[in-house]
């Protein structure tokens, strides 16, 4: 009997007790649920712009010296890139699309070293690479980067014109060609 | 022995007497509408090497909040903190919050103060605003900072936990 007299002031007290914490220190919550998707993308271009680089074969400066080979180096390249976890690399490839190089000449690339104000997981160059009409890789290991937009930004792009046959050489030929630059992924 | 069992019979008084107070006067409670999906695409560039824009900003009503107790006419005081449970999350990115405006008073002379500085969600219970008294309509807007493409491409989810605390 004496038991259940405990028990119950027990329970009264318990009852009371949270009684006076339920009405005057309440707490409840209440949600709202956000959601941000970033998206993938893959953007490219040349910077200060697209256009025409011109090549000339100086003369030699002496009766006897090869000819001048020609070099421009104007052009930079220009990227942002965001990429899933889950997929692979991204890399820039380099190819002629239209048009051929004079016999006995070759046209060389490389690209430079990052720099400017971009940030991220950017790109490495790949080397030199002689322009053909297959796709090489110029630059490769691009993750979610950008590299900041304009000349100075990105990879700056150099350009060789060099003399592999002198025997194949025509003095007045020339041409143009178009070189497409592409981000794969 | 008439002595203990009076306690007791006080006691129990006491406690029905607190819970049906409980009851017909209510607990205060916080009800939240409103979502916010932001999606960010590869429209947002211009031009290549350029970031995503770092900041996106909701509506400025994007979230309503809500604060009531039975009855309505009664000023009674509370606080609302609020805090960021983590659903999938990268730590580059941030979510802000304020408060946008006043509200509608249901109470009359019903006070809110607080909120209106854009202040960064934690995983943490942290103060937002408080007040005095039923509102409704507390307009709430939310900020994504830090958003970048070299984030992984990705669905991000935080849920905002609002927690009402009466004083």
């Amino acid at each position: 009997m004496k038991k259940t007299k405990h028990h119950i002031t027990t329970l009264a007290l318990i009852l009371a007790l949270s009684a006076i914490v339920s009405t005057t220190q309440a707490q409840v919550t209440d949600n709202a649920n956000l959601r941000l998707k970033l998206y993938q993308l893959a953007f490219i271009d040349l910077e200060p712009d697209n256009g025409i680089i011109s090549f000339s074969l100086a003369q030699p400066t002496n009766p006897g010296l090869p000819a001048e080979s020609g070099n421009n180096n104007s052009k930079w390249i220009n990227y942002s890139c965001c990429v899933k976890n889950s997929k692979p690399d991204r890399y820039i490839t380099v190819e002629i699309n239209n048009g051929s190089i004079p016999p006995g000449l070759e046209l060389q690339l490389s690209a430079s070293s990052y720099s400017g104000t971009g940030a991220g997981l950017l790109g490495s160059p790949s080397g030199t690479v002689v322009l053909t009409a297959i796709a090489q890789t110029l630059i490769s290991g691009i993750r979610g980067s950008y590299t900041g937009n304009g000349a100075n930004n990105g990879h700056q792009l150099t350009y060789n014109l060099v003399i592999t046959d002198y025997s194949l050489l025509d003095y007045d030929q020339s041409s143009t060609i178009q070189v497409v630059y592409t981000i794969v992924d | 022995m008439k002595g203990i069992e009076n306690k007791i019979r006080h006691l129990l008084t006491l406690a029905m007497f607190l819970l049906s107070f409980s009851t017909l006067f209510g607990q205060a409670t916080v009800t939240v509408w409103g979502n916010w999906r932001q999606n960010v695409e590869a429209t947002e560039i211009t031009n290549a090497g350029d970031d995503f824009p770092n900041v996106y900003e909701s509506a400025a009503d994007q979230s309503r909040l809500r604060v009531r107790r039975q009855p309505t006419s009664q000023l009674f005081p509370w606080r609302i903190d609020v805090r960021g449970d983590i659903v999938t999350w990268d730590n580059r990115l941030e979510i802000w919050i304020r408060r946008t405006n006043d509200g509608i008073s249901i109470t009359p002379g019903a006070t809110i103060t607080g909120g209106m500085v854009y202040q960064q969600i934690s995983i943490f219970d942290q103060y937002f605003f408080e007040g005095n008294g039923s509102i409704r309509r507390i307009a709430l807007q939310y900020q994504y900072r830090g958003v970048s493409v070299v984030i992984p491409a990705k669905t991000y989810r935080q849920t905002i936990v609002y927690t009402l605390t009466e004083l």
